[in-house]
């Protein structure tokens, strides 16, 4: 999958710049941003299985968390993704809290549910990765990135783009001599002494699952 | 990594050499999956024929107990990616999963385990990579 990459909502040289949209509200403040596509293609399925390869993409209604901390209080702000462009790119809105900063600090957590409940950051992979059900879906790309909210002329910096979080696995189960497929109605996958059970909602041989990335052992 | 499965009857167990995987990037990957324990019904004369010709003691288990027994090897193995796999009782080969994904078929060089419970017992291989 390719790194998530926020650019500038308008022409300019700096990819890392997103200009102004909407002025300062007295209820908070609005912005407007893009986000350069995942990879390319149709925007009606957030990630889909290509041939040995997966397609991420932008879909329009997704949400993704805009965490950052205003006055010692951790917010939440819903970024929604109200299109997707020919070529994937998003455009998505946002309000922070009026009164908010410049320069404030942010991390972006995508999708929006894969941020803690208290807004401090993403949740932690076991939770997330707690209740796979074998299929693909945007719930196995969880990804979080870092930038900075300015509000005097109302945008987002990026200083670290969203990265993927996951790895993404297709499993299809077989018999031991691999002639025949198996179709199971529960899979535990364990690795770094942790297990996640994929729980299928009909017995199947092919699952997709997603992984905290692996260390190669030294 | 290693895996359980089951299919509502059975529990199948494999194991992959330790493995490295990066975060956003996409695998796929056939899990050749070895039976841990095939449920028999009580009173399988065939089950006794085999089990009595290695001169096996054994006692039936369910599958929650299987899979806990599996856990149980794994731990043994210090956390490292463990095959427990249990063939049928009709070909007496004992099957192992190598790290390459393809199938082994040993009846030595591995290090036999024999569960005991209080309903039925299996024979499982520890397999270490």
């Amino acid at each position: 999958m390719a790194a998530l990459a926020l650019m500038t909502a308008a022409c300019s040289n700096d990819d890392n710049d997103l200009t102004t949209q909407q002025p300062q509200k007295a209820e908070g403040i609005t912005i407007t941003a893009q986000l350069a596509p995942k990879t390319n293609g149709a925007t009606t399925r957030a990630v889909s299985d290509g041939t040995n390869k997966i397609v991420a993409e932008w879909a329009v209604n997704e949400h993704i968390a805009i965490l950052y901390t205003k006055d010692a209080t951790q917010y939440a702000a819903d970024a929604t993704i109200t299109d997707v462009d020919g070529s994937g790119a998003a455009t998505i809105t946002f309000t922070v809290e009026a009164g908010t900063p410049d320069d404030t600090p942010c991390t972006l957590v995508y999708p929006y549910d894969a941020a803690k409940d208290d807004h401090t950051g993403v949740k932690d992979a076991a939770t997330l990765l707690a209740a796979q059900d074998g299929t693909l879906s945007a719930n196995l790309d969880v990804r979080v990135g870092a930038g900075t909210i300015w509000t005097s002329t109302p945008g987002l910096t990026v200083s670290t783009q969203p990265q993927a979080q996951f790895a993404i696995f297709k499993f299809t189960t077989k018999t031991s001599d691999g002639g025949a497929t198996i179709d199971v109605t529960s899979l535990t996958v364990t690795t770094g002494g942790q297990d996640y059970v994929i729980t299928p909602a009909s017995a199947t041989s092919e699952l997709f699952v997603a992984l905290p990335p692996s260390p190669a052992r030294p | 990594m290693s895996f359980t499965a089951t299919d509502g009857n059975n529990l199948y167990a494999a194991s992959k050499a330790s493995v490295s995987f990066d975060a956003a990037k996409y695998y796929q990957s056939t899990v050749k999956m070895g039976k841990v324990v095939q449920v028999f019904n009580s009173g399988d004369p065939d089950i006794d024929d085999y089990l009595y010709s290695y001169s096996y003691k054994y006692v039936h288990i369910g599958l929650d107990q299987a899979y806990a027994i599996a856990k149980q090897l794994s731990t043994l193995n210090g956390g490292a990616p463990v095959a427990v796999v249990y063939d049928n009782v009709d070909s007496d080969v004992i099957y192992a999963l190598s790290s390459d994904d393809s199938a082994t078929k040993h009846q030595e060089d591995y290090d036999y385990l024999y569960a005991y419970t209080t309903n039925r017992v299996f024979l499982a291989t520890l397999w270490e990579h």
